[in-house]
C-alpha cells in the first residue's frame, strides 16, 4: 500500500516536471488545424440554439481550481483540442498549490482574479465580501439561453439569499430526464451480504427486530471471520462523524436525512427525546447485553472504524455509504471479499414509512462564477451556454464516441472492458478527456433526451457490467440490478429540504444552544447503550431532563425562518 | 555655607555622578544592549501585543467589524462563564490534572536522576538514559494511539490483568470516567520523564565530587550520600522549576485530553484549553474564548507569585 502510494506520488512528480517543461513551450508549438479523429463529427460551435454564428476567434479563459492534487490536462488533450478548434477557447488552468487561505488571500488583496474562479461554500463569503465575483442574472438571460433554461428550475435556489442575485454556476444537483443513481450514497442500515446469503437470500430486513435477529443468528455461527471475532454491529461518535450514532431515529420514524432535528409539520423539531429514540437506544442496550455490538464503540476513532469495517467482520452498521464506500468497502472489494460488503436496509419502526432515498439537492453555492477582472463575459458565458448543448454535454461526460464508450446498435451508450478501466484511469483523462472542465462546470444530470445516462457514473448499464460475479449473483437472487433499487424509490424533496445546510451562524445563540444539545447526546447515548439493563429507563429519563434543560429556542427560531424563506423562495419558479 | 547649602550640593554631586555613572554603563555595555534589543522587540512584540486582543473579553467581537466597531459589552461574558456548569467542570478538571502531573512527573524524574546517578557502568547509564528519554520527541497523536491501542478491550492490559487473574473480563479503561485522570498521567510520566531527569542529572554532575570524597571518609554509605549530599545538591533546581511549572497549573494541556476524550469519559477529560477551543474555533464566539483565557492567565500569574512568595519566606531560591 505504501509502496503504492509512492509510486503514485513519483508519477506526479514526474508528469507535473514534465507538463512544466511542456507547458513552457506549448503555445507557439501546437498548430491550431490540428487533424482530429475523424470519428469526432457531432459538435459544432455554429449550432448554437441561438441561431447566431458562433464567434469562434481564438481566446484564452483562466481558470481557478481552490482544490489540491489537482494536475492540467496534457496539451494534445482531445477534448480541449477539439473545444479550441470548433469554439476558439483554450484554457489556462491554475490549481491550487499550497495553502487556500493564503492563495485566495493574495487573490483578494491584489484585486486579480483569473477569468473563471471556482468557488465553494468555504471561499465564497470571502470572494463576495471582496466584490470578486459579477452578477450572471442578465448576462445569462440575455446571451445563454441553453444555461439559463438549465438553471431556470433551480434559480431561487441557486441564487445568493442576500441580494437574489445569480452569481454561481453550481456543479451538481441540476437534473434532467430520469435521475437513477445506481448506488444510494446516503444514510441506510446496512447488513453484510453473507448474512442474508447465510440465510437463504430472505427479503432485506425491514424493522429494528428481523434486522438484528439475521445478524444474531449468523453470528452464533460465526463467532470468528477469519480469525478475527465478529462483530454484529457497529456505529461511530467521534466529531461530527457521530451521525452514525445520532441520526438513525430520524430514519426509524419514516424522514429522510434532514440532519441533527428534522421537520415536522413545517417547524424544526428535534427528535432526540422522541419515545422511537427511545426504542431503538433501548434496542442497542439489549444487543449489548447480547454482545452483538462493539462495546469499544463510543472509542474508536474514524481511522479505527474504517480498520474494523475493511476487515469484513462487522455485521451491520448505521452510516452513509460515503463515509465508508470509498475506502472501508473499497478495499474489501479489492480483496475479492465481495460477500463481506453491505447492502442498505431501510428499517423503520412500526406505523411508519421508510424515507431513506432522497432526490439529489442542488449544490449551492459551489462552481464556477465569473470574476470582475474578466474582459469578455459574455464570450465565456456563451462557452458554457454551447457546452450545455447534449452534443457538448456528451463529449464532457462520456468523451468520444468509439474511443471513450461504445454506442450500441440500440443506440445504448456502454463501456468495454478497457474502456470501463480507462473512465478511472487518471493519467488516460488527463490526456483524453475534459473531465476537470466536467467536474467542476456545468452539468446536466440524469438522462439526455435519447435516454442514456449523462455520465457512465449514472449508467445503470455500464455500473451493472462493472460489478463483480459476485454481486451480480446477488442481486440476481433479489431480481436487481442496481444497489439503490434495494431502496424505496427517492419522492420528489419538500421545498425547503435539506435542512442540515441552513447554516446556523457560528458563535450565533444558535450555535451555542445547539452545540450544548449536542454534548448532552455525546455524553449520554454512549452510556445508555452501555448501562446495566434495569438502569436504563431511569437514565432515559435523566437524559431527556438534561436535553429539556436546554433553551432551543434560538436554534429553532433561526432554523425556522429559514425554512420559512426557503418555502417563500424555493418555490419552482417563484421568481 | 550654611548646612542646607552643604546638603544640597552633595546631593548634587552623588545624583549626578550616578546619573553620569548609568549612561557610561551604558555605554561600556553597548554591544550588550544591542544583542537585547531583537529580544526584548521579540517579547514585546509577541507577548505584550498580542494582549491588546483582550479586550474582545469586553466586547461582543465580530471579525469583520474589528476591534473598534464591535459593540461593548461589560463584564456579560464572565457572567456567563460562570453560570456555566461545564465552565467548572473543565476547571477543575485542568487543575486536578495539572497537579497530579506535577506531582507526578516530578517526584519521578528524580527518582530516576537518583537512580541514574548510582550506577557506574556508563553504557548502561546511557542506555537506560537515552530510551526513557526517547519518547519525548514522539508527538502526542502518536502517543495517544499507543495508549488506545494498549488499552483497547483485547489490548496488552487487558490481556496482562486477564493473564494474571486480577480482572475477570476485561476493562474499558477509556470508557470510565474515574480512570482518564491516572491514564493521562502515567502516559504523561511515561513521555516525559526521562526528558525531565536531564536537567537534574546536569546538576548532580556540578555537585563537587570532594563532598562525596569527604562523606566516604567519614564512612557515609550511599544513601546517606543521597540524602545528605545528592539532595540538598540539585535542591535549589528543583525549586525553580516548581516555581515555573505552577506558573502553569491552569495549562493541564490540550493534544492527549483532545486525542483520548469521548462521550463516556467527557467529564474528567475535558480541560479550559478545550473549552476555549471550542467556543473560540469550533463556534467563532471569541469573546468568550478570550474572557475564559484571562481567567486562565490570570490565576497562572497569581499562583506564580504565591510560589515565589512561598519560596521567599521558607529561605529558598526564587525566579523573581
Amino acid at each position: 500500500m505504501i509502496l503504492k502510494k509512492r509510486f503514485v506520488w513519483l508519477f506526479i512528480a514526474v508528469l507535473s516536471f514534465s507538463l512544466a517543461f511542456s507547458g513552457c513551450g506549448s503555445s507557439s508549438d501546437t498548430p491550431v488545424n490540428n487533424t482530429t479523429d475523424a470519428a469526432v463529427t457531432p459538435a459544432s460551435g455554429t449550432t448554437e440554439a441561438s441561431g447566431q454564428p458562433a464567434d469562434i476567434t481564438p481566446t484564452e479563459i483562466s481558470v481557478f481550481i481552490s482544490d489540491p492534487g489537482q494536475q492540467a490536462p496534457t496539451p494534445d488533450n482531445a477534448v480541449y483540442k477539439m473545444i479550441q478548434e470548433k469554439l476558439g477557447v483554450t484554457f489556462q488552468w491554475d490549481f491550487l498549490v499550497g495553502d487556500k487561505d493564503q492563495k485566495i488571500g493574495v487573490m483578494i488583496a491584489g484585486g486579480d482574479y483569473p477569468d473563471l474562479l471556482f468557488v465553494d461554500t468555504y471561499s465564497n463569503p470571502k470572494f463576495m465580501s471582496a466584490g470578486a465575483l459579477i452578477p450572471l442574472d442578465d448576462l445569462m438571460k440575455n446571451n445563454a439561453p441553453n444555461l439559463y433554461a438549465h438553471y431556470k428550475p433551480v434559480w431561487n435556489i441557486a441564487k445568493n439569499p442576500e441580494d437574489g442575485k445569480f452569481y454561481i454556476m453550481a456543479n451538481y444537483g441540476v437534473l434532467k430526464g430520469t435521475y437513477q443513481a445506481p448506488r444510494w450514497e446516503g444514510s441506510a442500515f446496512w447488513i453484510q451480504k453473507a448474512v442474508l446469503a447465510d440465510a437463504g437470500y430472505p427479503a432485506p430486513p425491514k424493522t429494528l427486530d428481523e434486522y438484528f435477529s439475521l445478524i444474531e443468528n449468523y453470528m452464533a455461527k460465526n463467532p470468528t471471520i477469519e480469525g478475527q471475532p465478529t462483530i454484529g454491529f457497529e456505529t461511530l461518535c467521534e466529531g461530527w462523524r457521530d451521525f452514525c450514532l445520532k441520526h438513525p431515529p430520524e430514519h426509524l420514524m419514516g424522514r429522510p436525512n434532514d440532519g441533527d432535528t428534522t421537520v415536522v409539520n413545517g417547524k424544526c423539531t428535534s427528535f432526540w427525546d422522541t419515545n422511537e429514540a427511545k426504542v431503538y437506544y433501548k434496542k442497542l442496550n439489549e444487543e449489548m447485553q447480547k454482545g452483538i455490538i462493539d462495546p469499544e464503540f463510543f472509542s474508536l476513532t474514524y481511522d479505527q472504524y474504517i480498520a474494523k469495517l475493511s476487515s469484513g467482520a462487522v455485521l451491520g452498521l448505521f452510516d452513509q455509504h460515503w463515509d465508508f464506500g470509498n475506502n472501508a468497502e473499497l478495499n474489501l472489494a479489492n480483496a475479492n471479499k465481495d460477500e463481506r460488503t453491505w447492502i442498505p436496509c431501510e428499517l423503520t419502526l412500526p406505523g411508519y414509512k421508510p424515507y431513506y432515498q432522497d432526490q439529489p439537492v442542488v449544490n449551492v453555492n459551489t462552481g464556477f462564477a465569473i470574476t470582475k477582472s474578466c474582459k469578455d463575459p459574455e464570450r465565456v458565458i456563451k462557452l458554457f451556454d454551447t457546452l450545455m448543448t447534449e452534443e457538448w454535454q456528451k463529449i464532457l461526460g462520456w468523451g468520444l464516441p468509439g474511443k471513450d464508450y461504445t454506442v450500441g446498435s440500440d443506440g445504448k451508450f456502454t463501456l468495454t472492458t478497457e474502456q470501463s478501466n480507462q473512465n478511472n484511469d487518471t493519467a488516460y483523462r488527463l490526456a483524453n478527456r475534459a473531465y476537470t472542465l466536467w467536474y467542476y462546470g456545468p452539468k446536466m444530470e440524469g438522462t439526455y433526451s435519447d435516454g442514456n445516462a449523462t455520465s457512465p457514473g449514472l449508467s445503470p448499464e455500464v455500473f451493472y457490467n462493472g460489478l463483480h460475479q459476485y454481486d451480480k449473483d446477488f442481486m440476481a437472487k433479489y431480481n436487481r440490478k442496481t444497489w439503490a433499487e434495494f431502496l424505496t424509490p427517492a419522492p420528489p424533496n419538500p421545498i425547503s429540504y435539506p435542512l442540515w445546510q441552513i447554516d446556523k451562524v457560528a458563535g450565533s445563540l444558535a450555535d451555542v444552544a445547539w452545540s450544548k444539545y449536542n454534548d448532552v447526546g455525546t455524553k449520554y447515548l454512549p452510556r445508555l447503550i452501555l448501562a446495566e439493563p434495569d438502569k436504563f429507563d431511569s437514565m432515559w429519563t435523566e437524559y431527556v431532563d438534561s436535553l429539556h434543560k436546554i433553551d432551543l429556542k434560538p436554534y429553532y427560531d433561526r432554523i425556522d425562518s429559514q425554512l420559512q424563506w426557503r418555502e417563500k423562495n424555493w418555490a419552482p419558479n417563484a421568481e | 555655607m550654611t548646612m542646607d547649602a552643604i546638603d544640597l550640593e552633595r546631593y548634587r554631586t552623588t545624583v549626578l555622578s550616578r546619573k553620569k555613572s548609568f549612561w557610561t554603563t551604558l555605554l561600556k555595555q553597548k554591544q550588550l544592549v544591542f544583542m537585547s534589543v531583537p529580544v526584548l522587540l521579540y517579547i514585546i512584540l509577541f507577548f505584550y501585543v498580542p494582549t491588546l486582543g483582550w479586550v474582545m473579553a469586553f466586547q461582543n467581537f465580530q471579525p469583520a467589524k474589528g476591534f473598534l466597531h464591535s459593540a461593548w459589552v461589560g463584564l456579560s461574558n464572565f457572567r456567563v462563564l460562570f453560570a456555566d456548569a461545564d465552565f467548572y467542570r473543565d476547571f477543575r478538571n485542568s487543575i486536578c490534572m495539572s497537579s497530579l502531573n506535577l506531582v507526578f512527573s516530578f517526584s519521578t524524574s528524580i527518582v530516576l536522576a537518583l537512580l541514574l546517578n548510582e550506577i557506574k557502568n556508563r553504557f548502561f547509564k546511557r542506555a537506560v538514559q537515552t530510551i526513557s528519554y526517547l519518547p519525548h520527541f514522539l508527538s502526542w497523536v502518536i502517543v495517544c494511539s499507543l495508549v488506545v491501542s494498549t488499552l483497547s478491550l483485547d489490548g496488552a492490559v487487558n490481556q496482562l490483568l486477564l493473564g494474571l487473574g486480577i480482572i475477570q473480563k476485561p476493562v474499558v479503561w477509556l470508557g470510565q470516567g474515574n480512570y482518564f485522570w491516572g491514564i493521562l498521567t502515567s502516559a504523561n510520566v511515561w513521555k516525559e520523564v526521562g526528558w525531565n531527569t536531564i536537567i537534574y542529572l546536569a546538576a548532580i554532575a556540578a555537585i563537587d565530587p570532594a563532598l562525596y570524597e569527604a562523606a566516604v571518609m567519614d564512612g557515609a554509605s550511599r544513601f546517606q550520600k543521597m540524602r545528605y549530599i545528592t539532595l540538598p545538591g540539585i535542591k535549589t533546581t528543583f525549586v525553580i522549576l516548581l516555581i515555573m511549572s505552577i506558573g502553569w497549573i491552569m495549562q493541564a494541556g490540550f493534544e492527549p485530553q483532545y486525542l483520548l476524550r469521548n462521550g463516556m469519559n467527557i467529564d474528567f477529560a475535558e480541560t479550559l484549553d478545550l473549552y476555549i477551543i471550542k467556543y473560540g474555533f469550533q463556534m467563532s464566539n471569541f469573546s468568550l474564548a478570550t474572557a475564559a483565557g484571562i481567567l486562565m492567565s490570570t490565576i497562572n500569574i497569581a499562583m506564580l507569585l504565591t510560589a515565589n512568595y512561598i519560596a521567599k519566606k521558607v529561605g529558598e531560591e526564587r525566579l523573581i
